[in-house]
């Protein structure tokens, strides 16, 4: 008889014990909510910008000239595109300019001696709205609706240099889902 | 016997109580046929709820390389440059709380990936009430000085 108990609550306890995380499991979990079927993309349809020789203190267009104000799309040479199914917001931000020589710091004043400006522009910006880049990302465009496009310029302002070296720039756009 | 007979009922009616109903199974989501020759992320937003010092939550990032050649992605963690209603940017010690599974993920052409994104808090640690954060993916195969980033956000709400 005493075996029989012992068997029954050896039973019970095996079936029992692993049980137990079960039915402690505490009321409020962690919870992870996500919309799976939404998808974050952008384009720009046009990656490169190759200015040629420069001259000290002097403002480049990506266009090849100075647009009226406001924008228009006419003055912009990208075009920005949604591709994802979302709402998205665009940041942007620059880096300092790399060269075999010295390179040039990314500046959002008038740039002296191996410094750069970059200043971008969306259509309809005023002239004052401009960007001045910096290695962090700042807003650009806001609430973008998915499949929407957004036409857009630069502006890089030279300062003196030390050397002839090629430099290269880069700019990030970066699309995140608007909240 | 009897005795045997009714133990082996009594365990098995007790395992069948206790077993966990397996979860159902859901297909993932098929991406609309447009966005498959795109470089696209999902989920654009996570939302983590009841967090507190010393839990996990984990989610997978889906990484769809739409270009016609391999390309390295970067994923990293991100300070938000905005944020949700309500949310204030991660705390500085966020970025040891997130564990990325694969930092620099090869992709073939149009291969679609997941990626584990896991926030570990530890014991201890403190964050304000509702943060976010931000995970990068950035093809770095791009050539160009104008490259594209897309980012996933990371809303935290803690538990009360």
């Amino acid at each position: 008889m005493r075996k029989t108990l012992l068997a029954i609550l050896l039973a019970l306890a095996l079936v029992v014990i692993p049980a137990v995380g079960v039915l402690a499991a505490p009321s409020q979990d962690v919870t992870i909510t996500a919309t799976p079927a939404t998808y974050v993309s952008i384009s720009n349809n046009t990656p490169s910008w190759t200015v040629g020789t420069v001259d000290k203190n002097t403002d480049y267009w990506w266009k090849g000239s100075a647009p009226s104000w406001p924008l228009g799309d006419g003055g912009c040479t990208a075009t920005i595109t949604n591709d994802g199914n979302v709402t998205e917001n665009i940041a942007i931000k620059g880096a300092n300019f790399t060269s075999g020589g010295v390179g040039w710091t990314l500046v959002t004043s008038t740039p002296g001696q191996n410094e750069v400006r970059l200043t971008a522009w969306k259509s309809l910006d005023a002239e004052v709205d401009g960007i001045n880049l910096t290695t962090t990302d700042q807003s650009f465009i806001a609430s973008l609706a998915a499949t929407g496009t957004k036409k857009w310029e630069m502006r890089m302002t030279t300062g003196t240099f030390t050397d002839n070296a090629l430099k290269s720039g880069a700019v990030t756009l970066t699309a995140s889902q608007t909240p | 016997m009897k005795k045997l007979i009714w133990l082996l009922v009594v365990a098995g009616l007790l395992l069948a109580g206790c077993a966990q109903p397996s979860p159902p199974q859901v297909e993932a989501p098929q991406p609309p046929p447009e966005l498959y020759d795109k470089t696209w992320i999902s989920p654009g937003k996570v939302e983590v709820g009841n967090f507190y010092p010393g839990a996990r939550a984990e989610y997978s990032l889906t990484i769809h390389n739409g270009k016609d050649e391999p390309a390295e992605f970067s994923v990293t963690y991100r300070e938000p440059d905005n944020t949700g209603e309500g949310y204030v940017r991660a705390p500085t010690a966020a970025q040891e709380w997130v564990i990325i599974a694969d930092l620099a993920p090869v992709l073939v052409a149009k291969e679609t990936r997941d990626v584990l994104i896991a926030v570990e808090m530890p014991k201890g640690a403190q964050a304000p009430p509702k943060w976010e954060f931000w995970i990068a993916v950035k093809d770095v195969t791009q050539t160009g000085m104008v490259q594209t980033e897309l980012a996933c956000r990371w809303l935290v709400t803690m538990k009360e």
